[in-house]
């Protein structure tokens, strides 16, 4: 045993002599962690996307005309837009050329006059080919807007009916015609008056054990990146584990495999204490990420038990993995190829770069029975979901089998190796 | 000055790295696993149509069966029951709901979701908002029998559909950057092994002068991303089936300079630590810090104004703001100038530092 803890603890001593590669393999989720907070922690906060930006083209420039663009800054969507005037096409299309705007509405030329003549009257929308999102929430606020606007016309039908009549016949009205769409108006304007339940009507979500929530998609940021740092903290470990298990590698291609061989230790502690100094450098690591989680980005630390039980399967299955590859490998060019493919399928399998939820449902089943996945998906369930060790078994009975199994083939091929 | 020497050594590491399994991995295997898993990821999948159960509590079963009638079709299906389901989506329609809609007082309906928000329950959320506010005006215009008022026209600003939002045409043309940019920074990092093996100092005591020398690393550097560039070109025509707009010399030449620009950039890299393996993953650092500001990984549209700028600064987003002007506006060589004037500074910058950081470390 303490042979073991000899060569271990040898490696860790030079590692942390020259700690340069290590910290430079840290930076990388850490950075990559700094940028999805950047981009996305406003909205995980606040449940919204950016504000969507609008150019407004009015040609019209009536009354009916700037109603349209009030529907952009009214009190239940204006946090939601970011509304700019166009002057022309051409400036719009380089706006989004430019990807500085969603859409474009135009409300073009003779847009009221239509209305008061009953014609069709058209609102304009173009949309930015650079963008997907923007562009269709612009499109659902113009169809309620348009489907609003309908309504309300149908309330002042009969007057405008009556107007319209008198305008093509080209006469004056009598004073009984006058009276009555002076009466159909005011009625009209009665009916919109009471209309107030229109702003004060919602729909609220109630999910099970919380308040009813009116707005969309709003939760804490800390529990938003609860879900995607693990991806990261797996993506660095595996990466640098990569780097450690090629040291490994060299020093045997050195020879010194060899002049151990010639001491008085054997195969299994030798191999035994490279795993233990594997496994000891990717949980020190992943210590210090779960740190940098939860001191940058307030991620809290639940269930030390289970963090704990599904870190060291992890790391344990990293080492048998790596080490596998090693003693299977001719050269360390190698080993880095095939290590690098492995991991490269083992990362788009286990949903590291896209959360499990967004795979197509096909698919889901995958990241939970590779090693990789499923110990993201464990580290999820109790940092994001707040679950327990009973409800991770399965989780973490994948992991840890992975684990056991590519430790004892790594064994035994050092066992039996020439 | 003869190019010669400078193109027998490229050509004598072009034999290298094609002789190296790792390499024809990452210029060939590895992007096309990536294309092909991200763009199926980002293609639409086909339609599922999500449930939701309209549990009628009012006396009057009016509200429900129109509230279920207005929120199915497209993607959803609606439908009225007694009793709240066990699981699954399901608003509840108050006692009471007929009466407040007639009378014009203010209805709050309850969508029941499961623990965390999806996609389906905001189009469902957003369909009753919808439907509530329909059910509150009253009377549609068709059956008082006028003609809509208002109408909402689609129309392009003289822009091509070639859907750069989604599937493989958002994917390749986002990989092909992403590898491009990778492989040529990793690559530095070859030249760093060569410094510290002495093979690059020998070179040096060659009757070679030091700036072909460093002219014939960059050009094999610059093979390998043309290689690449191409090879993904043609694979996402192809196998992948998407346009690269109607200028492919023009696209060829933008990229072609990306390219330059990087290969000069994986040259720097690789002078600023002595251990390869450290400029390696300064190389794999960069990668992963520029692919996503650049807009390779997310859509700018998605994250704040202050990062969308920040695209406009780093060469991914360079390289990806130009080849989506190209494929989606039909941009022209001026329209794309101001990225390509972006490029050909980061190659000067890049080659001139790298040339003085090189010949300071190998000669001085």
């Amino acid at each position: 045993m303490s042979s073991v803890l000899t060569i271990a603890a040898h490696h860790l001593r030079r590692l942390a002599r020259r700690p340069g590669l290590v910290l430079l393999l840290i930076a990388v989720p850490a950075t990559l962690a700094g940028i999805e907070y950047a981009a996305f922690g406003r909205s995980a906060a606040t449940g919204k996307l950016p504000p969507v930006k609008v150019l407004i083209l009015d040609e019209d420039g009536s009354f009916a005309s700037r109603a349209v663009a009030q529907l952009f800054s009214n009190p239940t969507v204006d946090d939601l837009f970011a509304t700019a005037s166009a002057t022309d096409r051409d400036t719009a299309r380089r706006a989004f050329q430019r990807n500085d705007a969603a859409a474009l509405v135009v409300v073009p030329r003779g847009f009221q006059q239509a209305i008061l003549d009953g014609r069709p009257a058209d609102v304009v929308l173009y949309k930015n080919p650079l963008q997907s999102i923007g562009p269709e929430i612009t499109k659902g606020v113009l169809e309620t807007g348009v489907m609003l606007g309908n309504r309300l016309y149908v309330q002042a039908i009969e007057p405008l009916q009556q107007v319209r009549a008198l305008d093509r016949a080209g006469r004056q009205p009598t004073g009984a015609e006058v009276g009555e769409i002076a009466r159909g108006m005011f009625e009209a304007g009665r009916r919109l008056n009471s209309l107030s339940a229109l702003q004060e009507s919602r729909v609220t979500v109630q999910r099970p054990g919380a308040a009813a929530e009116t707005r969309m998609g709003a939760q804490n940021p800390a529990d938003f990146f609860a879900r995607f740092f693990p991806g990261l903290i797996i993506f660095g470990l595996l990466f640098l584990s990569q780097t450690l298990a090629q040291g490994l590698l060299r020093d045997r291609m050195n020879g010194l495999e060899r002049r151990l061989s010639m001491t008085p230790v054997s195969r299994l502690a030798v191999a035994s204490g490279h795993a233990a100094y594997l496994t000891t450098a990717l949980l020190a690591t992943l210590a210090v990420l779960m740190a940098i989680g939860w001191g940058l980005f307030g991620i809290p630390l639940r269930n030390p038990l289970a963090l704990v039980a599904i870190g060291l399967g992890f790391a344990l299955f990293v080492t048998g993995l790596q080490l596998a590859i090693g003693a299977f490998a001719s050269s360390d060019r190698a080993a880095g190829f095939t290590g690098t493919a492995i991991m490269l399928i083992l990362m788009l399998a286990g949903g590291t770069f896209v959360p499990a939820e967004q795979l197509p449902p096909w698919f889901q089943v995958v990241p939970t029975l590779v090693p990789n996945g499923a110990a993201q998906e464990a580290f999820i369930e109790v940092l994001a979901r707040r679950h327990g060790l009973a409800e991770i078994g399965r989780l973490l009975a994948v992991t840890w089998g992975w684990a056991i199994l590519l430790l004892a083939v790594y064994v035994y091929r050092k066992r039996h190796a020439a | 000055m003869t190019l010669t020497p400078a193109v027998l050594i490229a050509w004598t590491d072009l034999r290298r790295v094609a002789r190296d399994r790792h390499n024809v991995f990452w210029i060939f295997v590895a992007p096309l696993i990536f294309v092909s898993f991200f763009g199926i990821m980002l293609e639409p999948g086909p339609p599922t149509v999500t449930k939701v159960s309209i549990v009628n509590e009012d006396s009057a079963g009016q509200v429900a069966a129109q509230l279920a009638s207005m929120v199915s079709g497209d993607r959803v299906s609606a439908g009225v029951v007694a009793k709240a389901p066990q699981q699954g989506l399901f608003v509840v329609v108050p006692a009471g709901t007929a009466r407040a809609i007639a009378s014009n007082t203010a209805v709050t309906l309850v969508l029941h979701a499961g623990p965390e928000a999806t996609d389906a329950e905001r189009r469902v959320q957003f369909r009753l908002q919808k439907a509530l506010m329909e059910l509150t005006l009253g009377g549609t215009p068709a059956t008082s029998g006028a003609e809509p008022a208002l109408r909402l026209v689609e129309a392009s600003l003289d822009t091509r559909p070639v859907g750069v939002t989604r599937g493989f045409q958002r994917a390749v043309p986002s990989y092909l950057v992403m590898f491009v940019f990778l492989n040529l920074l990793v690559s530095g990092a070859r030249l760093a092994e060569e410094r510290a093996s002495g093979k690059f100092r020998r070179l040096v005591l060659s009757p070679i002068g030091f700036t072909q020398i460093v002219l014939g690393k960059l050009l094999a550097l610059f093979v390998v991303g043309w290689v690449q560039m191409g090879y993904l070109l043609a694979v996402g025509v192809v196998v992948f089936r998407i346009s690269w707009g109607g200028n492919a010399p023009l696209l060829f030449a933008f990229l072609s300079l990306f390219a330059l620009a990087v290969a000069a950039l994986g040259v720097l890299l690789s002078t600023v630590f002595d251990d390869p393996d450290k400029c390696a993953n300064l190389g794999v650092w960069t990668t992963i810090v520029m692919a996503p500001l650049g807009g390779l990984w997310w859509p700018l549209e998605i994250v704040g104004p202050t990062l969308r700028k920040v695209a406009y600064v780093v060469p991914t987003g360079w390289a990806m703001e130009g080849v989506n002007a190209l494929l989606a506006f039909g941009a022209s060589a001026r329209d794309l100038a101001p990225f390509a004037g972006a490029m050909a500074g980061l190659f000067v910058v890049s080659f001139v530092l790298a040339t003085r950081r090189l010949r300071r470390q190998l000669v001085a």
